[in-house]
């Protein structure tokens, strides 16, 4: 057997090759895919803020209610929580204690404006550093020990020893502490011990401040007020994967229902089930998209497998067929052709599936699965292969006289696929992608081989109009060339059946790739508003404006106000936020962008229809101004309205917080960093592209599609290439025959040409109107959008020109290779 | 006359079946290739059937060696690979070695290639295994039927076949000859009782075919196998005790050579009679005597007379 694959060395090494190479990609693509999954869910957790992430079980007290009794109580309480915790839960959190107690907000007496809250932390200790004074000791009678925040203190004018007035009670400043920098979680959750709040309640006058300051525990907890009770469960944001964000999603859930409780007053507040729902809706788009092209990818690269064993087969059929005329049993040939097929694939499979385990990534079940399964079946085509090409002894088949007729049950077969392919992408348009049935995602790939089906049954029609055209003409090359393609119409099933897919599976992953990227820029271009944006906290100076404009380097500046206010709508007003900026201008600026600005009214303002209602009404910033509705507009770039309504008016002179810029991001940042040496955030749509692309799931889709794309093409190369060299032995006697009649190495390049040209062009224009018409066929189903983070719904994009490209550049390269095939033919055995 | 008693005698006596003792049977042996006509839109296109042998006899005793001649397409190489067990034939009686060539399980017919014939191609190198040294190609047949590897019996054939110094070497650095010999000893390797060849000399020189010739020679005499060549080599077909010549898929003549008295080979050419009757007359007489269609027949009382039709379909005197 060794002797045997050493005889035909060449071909076993190229099997074993693609054998490796596939199997590596089965199983490296998704421990790649997967680890990006993971990074997905982990940067979610950790770029969303802890007091969301955790899960807090809160208890609101009544004046009334019994204290749940000291701090001793209350901490052991966190334990009975922790026992809730199902286990997909109990896995994610930390063991770290976060409990609180503090009574409601006081107004201090003997202060104006100002407001206390006393609260006791668990690991306040560890949080904070007394500064000035000494920690807070226990209650005294009526009085509290209370410590501040030094920064808080200092801004409102507070010092140790000052005693402030509550309701019924006061409190003691004792100490001044600072934060402990590596505290993250407690300074996440207890933000407002550390600083002032500052707020314009409806309907107060004045601004009002609010200070929270740590007290004994004891005290605090079994006061007679209203209290609130909270225990964070912190969830270790590594530990939260692709493959148990379900889980958790559910285990949060029923942690809901197992400690909520609303007669007592006892709620779980978290916001980890809408992130997890929020990442696994997108993982499962992803999860779909690389599904389909995986599968089309496995097709692939099982039929360019096939197609080299079938070509060792051939190699090795002439010494099988002396065996088995020399005595050698069915079983022992089909031993024998498979042993060798084994000896160079199963070896290869296990060299990829090991080498796989150098790329990062957890292993799921699909890493073993997938290159056993390859082995498998390259072993089992091989099997069938030999056993029915021996299947009888006499090797010398009468293959002039006999032919094969269509087999009822190839014809069944093939309408089968096409009734699965077409029925698979109706029930794909009408159900979406996004369903996460596994046999839903391969639809796509079955129509892909039903076209293949198709084009098989549809190739000879054209193929026997040229032939009978170039009969009647008088150049020989292109009928012979014609003619040989219409006598190899018979073993081109199994190529078609591998660069069908390939091409459409490919044409629609290039579209998808640079359909996310549009869908990006575009996104990339409405977080930002322009090229580049420059946002402070405070007016910019008209001279820095002036400034800019001449900095060369800079193209155009759009000086904008954009700020929330409270426009003067009913009783009590309506929160809003207005955008004051010189639209022609800002439409000037951004054109040939992916943005589309409304165009300036006449006069008056654009609004959103909730203020539509209104003929005119005022607000107070970024001047006093009367407002009267001209218009409608529903977003408007780079402002974020939260859910509020939205007023667009013209540019007010002289005031300005944004500046929205054309031109060179650096000499932006130096003009802006000499005329506004601090607050000022200067931030640029490639940051934002950058920002957006770099998401992992986003980058693992697009790093999965290219990986795909990219082999899809060099398989369906192998492909045509091995079903161009199995009819090397034959093409090169029929060219040996013709160059004694006269045939020139021209004239057998153009012959070669020819034969393959047929089955190219027309798999070609089949793979690639497929592949374009997918994301049409697919739908709503793909909705790209959610990649950029743009709004769902958005229509999706399929650029054609991709799709064309990949094609036209698989098939060209067939071609020249074909071309140059021809030549090498001719000349080898002239 | 013959009395009641007799003529009941004689009935009750039962004759040999025709062929019952040879080693190779063919009995009115018919073997008809189809192809299988389409129906469908343009390429409506009726069944075609070729009849490489129709009706063909042949009887070969144990130990003959015989050769096969006939123009290329009369059906030799067909009745070559029935004869081997590698065709089945459509119709008709074919026994080698009294196995039963059509009513064989694959079982059957794989120990039949294993154990009964050996097969010998025309293309040298066809014949053996191009990665295997001689020695180990001459043992390849009794690995494949599962026997002990006997070394010395494989060295023994090559050093009857005149090539024991090419036991080591791959059929690459052999001669013509050499591998044809060689391939004579896989041939005999499982001790088979038949040795079919085909064409065996066709791609070699003369004197190397003489060579090979000889060799085969040496194996039916010396081994007693039954050696039936297909060839077209007068060396090969001249040296044989019988050549059978087909024509149109039928045995048509029978040369038989004996040994005169005086050392000199005397050959003569029969037409070949078959159990209906039929004869088939030789081409170039017919032609001499510009015979078709219909000829006169006289039953004389040694010989039967044929005589060519006259135009008006009377005999000519």
């Amino acid at each position: 057997m060794i002797r045997l694959l050493a005889a035909h060395r060449g071909v076993a090494a190229l099997l074993a090759a693609l054998v490796l190479s596939v199997s590596l990609l089965v199983a490296a693509l998704p421990r790649m895919l997967e680890a990006s999954y993971d990074e997905g869910a982990q940067r979610l957790l950790s770029n969303s803020p802890p007091q969301l992430t955790s899960l807090g079980v809160v208890l609101s007290t009544s004046y009334y209610a019994e204290p749940l009794g000291g701090i001793e109580q209350i901490v052991a309480k966190d334990d009975d929580w922790r026992t809730e915790l199902p286990p997909a839960l109990r896995q994610v959190t930390n063991a770290e204690k976060l409990i609180s107690v503090e009574i409601e907000q006081q107004r201090i007496l003997n202060r104006r404006n100002e407001h206390l809250t006393l609260a006791w932390v668990s690991s306040a200790e560890s949080a904070v550093r007394y500064v000035k004074g000494r920690p807070p000791g226990p209650r005294k009678g009526n009085r509290f020990d209370v410590g501040l925040a030094a920064p808080a203190a200092a801004e409102v004018g507070i010092k140790v020893g000052d005693v402030l007035q509550l309701d019924g009670f006061s409190a003691k400043v004792t100490g001044l502490y600072e934060p402990v920098t590596g505290a993250k979680a407690f300074w996440a959750h207890y933000d407002s011990l550390g600083r002032v709040i500052r707020a314009l309640p409806v309907g107060a006058m004045e601004e009002q401040m609010y200070l929270a300051g740590l007290t004994d525990g004891d005290s605090v907890a079994t006061m007679n007020t209203k209290r609130t009770y909270q225990w964070f469960m912190t969830v270790k944001s590594g530990a939260v994967t692709a493959r148990n964000a379900e889980a958790v999603r559910s285990g949060v859930a029923d942690f809901r229902y197992r400690v909520s409780d609303s007669g007592s007053g006892i709620s779980l507040s978290t916001n980890l089930d809408r992130l997890m729902t929020q990442f696994l809706d997108r993982l499962a788009l992803t999860r779909t998209l690389i599904a389909v092209l995986l599968g089309g990818l496995i097709v692939v690269c099982a039929g360019t497998i096939a197609l080299a064993v079938r070509l060792l087969a051939e190699r090795v059929r002439g010494d099988l067929a002396l065996m088995r005329a020399r005595g050698a049993s069915l079983r022992q040939v089909t031993l024998m052709g498979t042993g060798a097929a084994a000896l160079m694939a199963v070896p290869a499979a296990l060299v990829g599936y090991l080498a796989s385990f150098a790329v990062p990534g957890p292993v799921t079940p699909i890493v073993h699965i997938g290159p056993a399964l390859l082995a498998l079946a390259a072993v089992g085509f091989c099997a069938a292969w030999v056993a029915g090409a021996h299947r009888k002894p006499l090797d010398q088949r009468r293959d002039d006289i006999v032919a094969a007729r269509p087999s009822p049950r190839r014809i069944a077969m093939e309408v089968l696929v096409v009734a699965l392919g077409v029925g698979g992408v109706q029930l794909l348009r009408t159900r979406g992608l996004g369903t996460d049935d596994p046999l839903l995602s391969l639809a796509p790939l079955l129509l892909a081989l039903a076209a293949a089906v198709v084009t098989l049954r549809v190739y000879p029609l054209p193929l026997r109009l040229l032939v009978r055209l170039t009969a009647r003409g008088r150049n020989a090359s292109s009928y012979l060339g014609l003619t040989m393609a219409a006598r190899a119409a018979a073993g081109v099933a199994l190529p078609v059946l591998a660069l069908l897919p390939a091409l459409s599976i490919g044409a629609y992953g290039s579209a998808t790739v640079q359909g996310i990227d549009t869908a990006q820029r575009q996104a990339a271009w409405q977080m930002i508003g322009a090229e580049i944006r420059v946002e402070v906290d405070r007016d910019i100076p008209t001279r820095l404006v002036e400034e800019l404009r001449r900095t060369p380097g800079i193209d155009a500046v759009v000086p904008a106000s954009v700020g929330p206010i409270t426009a003067d709508v009913g009783f009590r007003g309506l929160p809003a936020t207005v955008v004051a900026v010189d639209l022609e201008a800002y439409r000037r600026l951004v054109s040939g962008s992916p943005l589309t600005l409304p165009r300036a009214p006449d006069s008056g303002a654009l609004i959103t229809r909730g203020l539509s209602a209104m003929s005119s009404f005022d607000i107070s910033w970024p001047k006093q101004m009367s407002v009267v509705p001209k218009g409608i507009v529903t977003s408007f770039p780079g402002v974020d309205v939260a859910g509020q309504d939205l007023i667009v008016v013209p540019a007010v002179a002289g005031k300005a917080n944004t500046l929205l810029i054309s031109g060179d991001a650096e000499a932006v940042r130096s003009a802006v960093k000499a005329g506004m040496p601090s607050g000022a955030v200067i931030r640029t749509v490639d940051g934002a592209l950058d920002g957006i692309a770099g998401e992992p799931l986003a980058s693992a889709l697009v790093t999965g599609l290219w990986v795909v794309t990219l082999a899809l093409a060099v398989y369906a190369l192998i492909g045509v290439a091995i079903a161009f060299v199995s009819r090397a032995p034959e093409r090169a006697r029929a060219h040996a025959l013709l160059a004694v009649l006269g045939l020139t190495g021209r004239q057998a390049r153009v012959l070669t040409l020819l034969e393959v040209t047929p089955l190219l062009l027309l798999t070609t224009c089949a793979g690639v109107a497929l592949g374009i018409g997918l994301p049409a066929l697919l739908g709503a189903g793909v909705d790209l959008a959610a990649y950029a983070g743009l709004p769902a719904g958005t229509p999706s994009l399929a650029p054609r020109t991709p799709a064309l490209l990949f094609a036209a550049g698989v098939a060209l390269i067939a071609l020249v290779g074909s071309y140059l095939g021809g030549g090498h033919a001719k000349s080898g055995r002239s | 006359m013959p009395s009641l008693a007799d003529l009941e005698a004689q009935a009750g006596v039962t004759r040999p079946a025709f062929g019952e003792n040879a080693h190779i049977l063919c009995d009115n042996l018919v073997r008809i290739y189809k192809t299988e006509g389409s129906s469908r839109g343009s390429d409506r296109s009726a069944a075609v059937e070729v009849v490489a042998l129709q009706g063909l006899d042949l009887l070969i005793d144990k130990g003959e060696l015989i050769a096969i001649v006939g123009a290329s397409g009369s059906g030799k190489s067909t009745l070559l690979n029935v004869l081997s067990g590698l065709d089945i034939p459509t119709a008709g009686l074919a026994r080698v070695a009294g196995m039963d060539l059509l009513s064989m399980t694959s079982r059957d017919r794989l120990r039949f290639r294993r154990s009964i014939v050996g097969f010998i191609w025309q293309q040298t190198a066809r014949n053996l295994l191009p990665y295997l040294t001689a020695r180990e190609n001459v043992t390849l047949p009794m690995r494949l039927a599962g026997r002990k590897v006997d070394k010395a019996r494989a060295d023994g054939l090559l050093e009857l076949l005149g090539v024991a110094e090419c036991a080591a070497r791959r059929p690459g650095e052999l001669s013509g000859g050499q591998q044809q010999r060689v391939a004579i000893a896989v041939a005999l390797a499982n001790s088979p009782e038949v040795i079919l060849a085909d064409e065996p000399t066709g791609e070699l020189d003369s004197d190397t075919s003489e060579d090979v010739f000889s060799a085969l020679r040496g194996a039916n005499r010396e081994l007693g196998v039954t050696c039936v060549i297909v060839t077209h080599d007068p060396t090969v077909s001249e040296q044989v005790d019988r050549t059978i010549g087909i024509r149109d898929g039928r045995t048509s003549s029978e040369t038989l050579r004996r040994t005169s008295q005086d050392g000199g080979v005397i050959a003569e050419e029969y037409a070949v009679l078959d159990r209906a009757g039929r004869l088939q007359l030789p081409r170039d007489f017919m032609n001499e005597l510009e015979m078709e269609r219909r000829v006169r027949l006289e039953l004389e009382r040694d010989h039967i007379g044929v005589w060519p039709a006259d135009r008006e379909g009377e005999p000519n005197d």
